[in-house]
């Protein structure tokens, strides 16, 4: 990948396209980035500050990855109350929603092992939170809390559709 | 070189006595925790299980929810609340209106130890295992009233 903070003002637009064009993120084709670089949405400096917004994206995503994979070394009564550790399930659905969330570019703030036993993706901005627990169970439950405290909890359903719909609610809910 | 293990308070020990379930809306209840189980100036609701599991202080000192003869919880941290503030009611997704109550489970090594539990509008007796839904609105609105008493070190 390109180191972004060596790029010089003459040819960092190719360089630009040239990372994009080999990311997974999908972009518009080289022809359609040349007509429509008349328009600012796709000026020099928006596409860097695009490009560098999804590698942060795919780092924290990364990270996040990662994290959820160190858990399988967590012990019984990792938490000193007696939880067990996440289990292959739980880890694997926390990895599935993460995917979706990295489409939708709206990652969770953290992923740490749930006292229930599981796998938690929170999301906190301000006085608000939200998160997403994948048990050992196999059930997800997710919840939001407003500015007044009162949490609205409910179930997820286990498959592409049912994480959107989670996913768009609690970013509703943590970015209005 | 060896630490020789530490003698656990006489006040800990259970020593024949019989539960008591009267508890004062103003007595505190403590709990460990570590550092990672803070997410900024918050403690996170997914470390908090249900039923949580506390110590009372009509019986016991703050400092005893982390002693043990090893020392394995020394630099746990000692978190603190009152009965008042965990004795709330809650509705879940299927209307059934549940009211969280302390209820003392002592243990023999432990005389002070409690659990939340609770009452459900469809039966009076406390249970530990409510809905999975109020367990988990439980534990997100109950982790959130929960200060620090003494600082974690880990």
């Amino acid at each position: 990948m390109p180191e972004v903070d060596q790029l010089n003002p003459s040819s960092h637009t190719d360089k630009i396209r040239d990372a994009l064009a080999v990311s997974t993120y999908s972009y518009p084709d080289n022809s359609m980035l040349a007509v429509q670089r008349q328009d600012s949405k796709y000026s020099d400096k928006n596409l860097l500050l695009e490009y560098m917004a999804i590698l942060s994206l795919n780092k924290k995503s990364g990270d996040l990855q990662r994290k959820i994979n160190e858990m399988r070394k967590l012990s019984h009564n990792w938490d000193t109350y007696g939880a067990e550790p996440p289990n292959e399930e739980a880890r694997n659905a926390a990895r599935e929603l993460l995917v979706c969330m990295e489409g939708r570019k709206f990652l969770p703030t953290d992923a740490v092992a749930s006292a229930e036993g599981g796998v938690a993706l929170s999301f906190t901005a301000g006085n608000r939170y939200a998160d997403i627990e994948c048990l050992n169970s196999g059930e997800i439950l997710a919840v939001t809390v407003n500015e007044r405290g009162e949490p609205i909890v409910w179930e997820v359903q286990k498959n592409t559709s049912g994480f959107m719909q989670t996913i768009e609610h609690i970013h509703a809910h943590i970015s209005p | 070189m060896p630490i020789s293990p530490r003698e656990r308070p006489f006040r800990m020990m259970r020593s024949g006595r019989a539960e008591d379930q009267d508890f004062s809306p103003s007595e505190l209840m403590y709990r460990r925790y570590l550092q990672d189980d803070f997410e900024g100036e918050s403690f996170r609701p997914a470390r908090f299980s249900f039923p949580p599991s506390l110590n009372r202080q009509r019986y016991s000192e703050p400092e005893d929810v982390i002693f043990s003869e090893t020392g394995e919880f020394d630099d746990c941290g000692v978190l603190e609340c009152s009965v008042e503030q965990l004795s709330v009611r809650l509705l879940d997704d299927r209307n059934v209106e549940y009211g969280f109550v302390p209820v003392h489970r002592p243990e023999e090594n432990n005389y002070s130890h409690s659990e939340i539990w609770a009452k459900s509008s469809q039966s009076n007796a406390p249970t530990p295992q409510p809905s999975k839904v109020a367990r988990k609105m439980y534990r997100t609105f109950a982790s959130k009233l929960l200060k620090v008493k003494i600082e974690a070190k880990r």
